[in-house]
């Protein structure tokens, strides 16, 4: 016979007698029930002991609606939440589920088996959710630490390279210079690639709050950063409207318009000067930000991936990369709660856009 | 002209990759900095130093430490915390010296009063700028505690 301990927060103590009702006719008397009347109660509760599972009120005498749910979950994140509401909330049930509870029971509708269902399923679910968080922080981790342990020795091949290159040079004939110029290549190749991942991989580490960010504030502070790229490549860039503020995080935004910036001076013809064009406009609540390049394009069949991760379509003698550059732009505006596109034809350009939420005062 | 630009600067290095001790080494000898160079390749045995404990009881105390932060059995970060956090050794300048480019790394390092932070740059002549900038700063430009 399953024992499960449930703790019920719930000021009323007619619905909680109904409760214990329902458990009763369930068959379920081996269960143990601990009342709390209030929130703050329950979590006192939920730290001093073990509970497979919590029955939530919204509506207690120190908290109501969603900060209900918000303080439970802050405070005792491992234990999963059923919601217990009433008919004409139940769209703030659902808006309870976004925000951690695993379900919601409408009071009065309560049947034996819905109640043992949901409880059975809310164990479930807050389980495989557990574990989902910690297998994707320890894979974050160990990406971190495994790109950073990969940095020390590579910086120590690519130095005493270049050390036997200066140094001994006179002894080495030049196909022994090549060979070291190329391990050096490949090196720098490699601690490129890897600060890339670095970048991509914080992504995922960070927590990130929204912010209104002024677009034009970051895309002119992007423009001078890559000052030096753009007279190399002979390219020019022209701002057009960018007087709109959009929700996101300054730090993630200027590396994503820094690596679509870059791409547009990156991928031209040869000999071709880059012109790039960059705006925003609002599209209901959305702010969405065109960088417009003449570069090489991109064709249907590629337009699909090239977001993906080390997904690159040349080879890196043309157009030298590592892949994760468009891969950080479409994460890293997800993450920011917006969407990435690109609109392109080959040999046509390509017009990269970003949506975010517009900042309304 | 600053007076102590002739006084020999005495820096302790804590560093466990021998090459980076290597190239810190050959950074400071191609600056003009008139320097001896200690070297310790753990967090331990940077603390046993500055008590002058053990093998260190003759050493002589140093003007300034270079302090990698992923170190065995100390890590660099404890000993950044034990150094600041001790009234003898509190006011020697302590320059970090590490492979994180990490923000928390930045931010934690200051907020245990490191004095400076510096990323080993990837590219080795970078690097050996280290040693000469080190001495335009902390030898000609800073005026450093007397012990």
């Amino acid at each position: 016979m399953d024992t499960l301990s449930i703790l019920v927060v719930e000021d009323s103590s007619s619905d909680s007698d109904l409760l214990y009702q329902t458990f009763l006719k369930a068959g379920k008397s081996g269960w143990s029930l601990t009342i709390a009347e209030r929130l703050r109660e329950g979590i006192d509760l939920a730290k001093s002991k073990h509970f497979d599972i919590a029955l939530l009120d919204l509506s207690l005498p120190d908290s109501d609606g969603l900060e209900t749910v918000e303080t439970f979950v802050n405070a005792i994140p491992d234990i999963p939440v059923i919601i217990l509401t009433i008919a004409t909330d139940e769209n703030l049930a659902r808006s309870a589920i976004s925000i951690g509870a695993q379900d919601y029971l409408i009071k009065g509708e309560i049947t034996p088996d819905l109640l043992v269902r949901a409880i059975y399923y809310g164990i479930e679910r807050g389980q495989l959710l557990r574990k989902l968080v910690q297998t994707n922080a320890d894979l974050e981790a160990f990406n971190f630490s495994m790109a950073h342990d990969l940095q020390a020795p590579l910086r120590t091949i690519a130095s005493m390279s270049q050390f036997v290159l200066e140094d001994y040079g006179d002894k080495l004939d030049a196909t022994g210079k090549d060979y070291l110029q190329r391990s050096i290549a490949a090196a720098t190749r490699l601690n490129t690639l890897i600060k890339d991942l670095l970048t991509y991989s914080r992504l995922g580490r960070n927590e990130i709050q929204l912010q209104p960010v002024d677009l034009r504030k970051v895309v002119t502070e992007v423009v001078a950063d890559l000052q030096p790229l753009i007279e190399e490549a002979r390219g020019e860039i022209i701002l057009e409207d960018l007087s709109s503020t959009a929700m996101g995080d300054r730090s993630i935004l200027i590396q994503t318009i820094l690596n679509l910036v870059t791409n547009a001076i990156k991928f031209v013809p040869k000999h071709t000067r880059p012109q790039i064009l960059i705006w925003a406009e609002r599209r209901d609540r959305w702010i969405r930000l065109w960088v417009k390049d003449n570069g090489i394009g991109i064709s249907p069949e590629d337009r699909a991936k090239i977001f993906d991760i080390f997904i690159r379509l040349h080879d890196s003698q043309t157009y030298p990369g590592t892949g994760v550059g468009l891969a950080f732009v479409k994460r890293g505006i997800e993450r920011l709660q917006g969407r990435v596109g690109v609109e392109s034809e080959p040999d046509n350009g390509s017009k990269f856009w970003l949506e975010l939420l517009a900042f309304t005062p | 002209m600053n007076s102590s630009r002739n006084q020999k600067l005495h820096i302790l290095l804590v560093e466990d990759s021998t090459s980076d001790v290597m190239l810190i080494r050959r950074s400071f000898r191609e600056s003009n900095l008139n320097y001896i160079l200690y070297c310790v390749e753990d967090g331990e045995k940077a603390i046993a130093f500055l008590n002058q404990q053990g093998e260190y009881q003759q050493v002589v105390r140093p003007d300034l430490i270079i302090l990698d932060l992923n170190l065995p059995r100390l890590d660099g970060r404890e000993v950044l915390s034990i150094l600041k956090h001790d009234p003898n050794f509190k006011r020697i300048p302590i320059i970090v010296l590490t492979t994180s480019n990490a923000e928390q790394d930045v931010l934690s390092s200051y907020n245990l009063h490191a004095n400076c932070y510096i990323v080993k740059p990837f590219d080795v002549h970078d690097f050996l700028q280290i040693g000469s900038a080190i001495e335009q700063f902390w030898l000609r430009t800073v005026t450093l505690p007397k012990l």
